[in-house]
């Protein structure tokens, strides 16, 4: 088994949460340490490795990025920034979060970079109220309290409802 | 959904938040008391800027009575394109509400400030004669210049306060301490007469306990001038002596301990009063003294050894290639800062010429401009002194 791992063309099954198999090429999904590490351990080569946490678009999303890392050189650093800024260009915060928790989960530590970039420079501007609908975040904050904490921060707050 | 779950997961949410400027963050604060304790925990500030040394700019004093202060960046100069935030936003700092802008930075330390300031007329109008003294000396204030966040110290219970110096260090704690030297006194009695002998005593304020703390620590008295200020640096105050004038002296704030910092060698056939030592300065965990030699334009930076065992040259720069007027009487250049960075070839020095704040990079011995700088009314002066240029570091931390 640990022999035909170093075989450059050898491919795994992964599963996503939903039920779906996608066949990979194994220099892909060295991009992701967890996939590495799985490998490494001579775990589940031959067989489905199941990724319960990641739907099946989320996963096509992320092996799409690995397959463009694994196969560009490193001297194609350009191409590779200006592919990274196109992945993310249009999607909407869902998937954004989607990417970051399957990014997070597979570790491929380029992609968390990228996606969690990429939703900070979207609530950047944005009031916290919206922030705080945007990650579901419940205020327990008493209004008081509320009025207190902004207060303190006022210079934060100019020109924010 | 998904939101919740990267919301819930707390190193996830760290992850990004830690990429947002500092204004996003302050307003963030409001989103819920755990978005409040995430933020200003010490867990994020370190994440956020795991190197507390970088100095992104200098806080500046001019010369003149007018406690202005200006700012100068540095970060841009800082060739160091991983550096997370490139674009620290500068503040100045009259953000106090009710304060006085009379505000006179007296220390830097790891981006915090230590400053002193007096309530203004308006606020001083109270009918209480105890209350109208009492505001009329001076109150002393722990500030973030990148949150803006502040807080007035507690008055220091003994009288004679010469001076305080700042000890912070994120790396080891999320709390500061200050320390105080006193001036105190005791009636002495010989055989036929009472005699009052002055001696220092320290005190040490901690922001995790809120409260004053006498050190048990006391000291001669002859040097009254040099407890003004000290520098810290690995766990210790650090006061300098003007040289040959009673020792220098450090007080290493964790240990309670007290010691004698030694001189730097001196040349054969040379003296204290003919050399020019200057600003004494940490910079990276190094504690720094320059001696200027303003007739060869040449400047030789010392660096302790950490077991204050002893000075030896670190850096040296040779400013023969400084494009200003050669005075014979005036010394027309001076060095605020040194920045030590991670190799010794990236360090660099700011210099300050009548009109130009410059950098001169120790690795290859360049100039650089900085910036302009207006030129005082009485000219051929210059704006900014060593004395009163501080560090800015961008900084999280609590206060």
């Amino acid at each position: 088994m640990a022999s035909s791992i170093e075989n450059n063309n050898e491919k795994l099954t992964l599963k996503s949460s939903d039920g779906e198999e996608f066949l990979v090429e194994k220099h892909v999904a060295l991009q992701s340490t967890l996939l590495q590490n799985m490998l490494d351990s001579d775990c589940s080569s031959a067989d489905v490795i199941p990724l319960p946490k990641i739907d099946a678009r989320t996963l096509a999303l992320v092996l799409g990025y690995c397959k463009k890392h694994a196969d560009a050189s490193s001297s194609k650093q350009g191409e590779l920034n200006s592919f990274d800024s196109e992945f993310l260009k249009d999607m909407d915060m869902g998937a954004l979060f989607n990417l970051v928790l399957a990014a997070n989960f597979m570790e491929i530590k380029g992609l968390l970079d990228i996606a969690a970039q990429k939703i900070a420079d979207t609530i950047k501007d944005k009031p916290h109220q919206e922030v705080r609908e945007i990650f579901h975040v419940e205020n327990d904050y008493t209004p008081e309290e509320e009025a207190a904490v902004r207060e303190e921060n006022r210079w934060a707050f100019e020109g924010f409802p | 959904m998904c939101c919740d779950k990267v919301a819930a997961d707390s190193d996830l949410l760290t992850e990004i938040l830690i990429r947002l400027p500092v204004r996003s963050l302050v307003r963030l604060k409001s989103v819920s008391k755990s978005w409040l304790s995430l933020i200003a925990s010490n867990f994020f500030a370190l994440r956020r800027n795991p190197d507390p040394t970088i100095v992104s700019g200098l806080l500046l004093h001019p010369y003149g009575t007018n406690p202005k202060i200006d700012i100068i960046p540095l970060i841009n100069t800082i060739r160091n394109p991983t550096h997370p935030h490139p674009h620290p936003q500068f503040t100045d700092l009259t953000f106090f509400p009710g304060l006085s802008d009379n505000i006179r930075i007296i220390n830097s330390c790891h981006g915090l400030l230590l400053c002193r300031f007096r309530y203004t007329r308006q606020k001083n109008r109270n009918p209480d004669y105890a209350v109208q003294k009492q505001n009329r000396d001076p109150n002393y204030v722990v500030l973030n210049p990148t949150t803006k966040q502040f807080k007035i110290l507690p008055k220091c219970h003994l009288s004679g306060l010469r001076g305080l110096t700042l000890a912070f260090d994120p790396s080891k704690s999320p709390h500061y301490k200050v320390v105080s030297v006193c001036i105190c006194f005791r009636y002495t009695r010989s055989m036929f007469t009472y005699a009052v002998e002055y001696y220092h005593e320290i005190m040490t304020y901690s922001s995790e306990t809120g409260s004053w703390k006498a050190s048990g620590v006391s000291f001669g008295a002859e040097d009254r001038e040099q407890y003004t200020s000290g520098v810290y640096c690995n766990g210790a105050v650090n006061w300098f002596s003007n040289w040959g004038k009673g020792d220098s002296v450090y007080y290493n704030v964790d240990e309670g301990r007290f010691g004698i910092i030694p001189l730097p060698p001196i040349p054969e056939g040379n003296n204290w009063y003919s050399r020019e030592f200057r600003h004494y300065w940490e910079s990276r965990g190094h504690l720094h003294l320059v001696e200027i030699n303003s007739r060869m334009y040449r400047v030789d930076v010392y660096e302790m050894e950490r077991d204050y065992s002893g000075w030896f040259v670190k850096l040296s720069a040779g400013l023969y290639a400084l494009e200003i007027p050669r005075d014979p009487l005036y010394c027309l250049f001076c060095i605020l800062c040194v920045v030590r960075m991670e190799r010794d070839e990236e360090s660099f020095l700011v210099l300050h010429v009548p009109d130009k704040i410059l950098r001169y990079s120790f690795g290859d011995g360049t100039l650089e401009k900085i910036c302009d700088v207006v030129v005082p009314q009485r000219s051929r002066s210059l704006r900014y002194s060593w004395f009163r240029s501080y560090q800015y570091i961008e900084s999280l931390a609590g206060v």
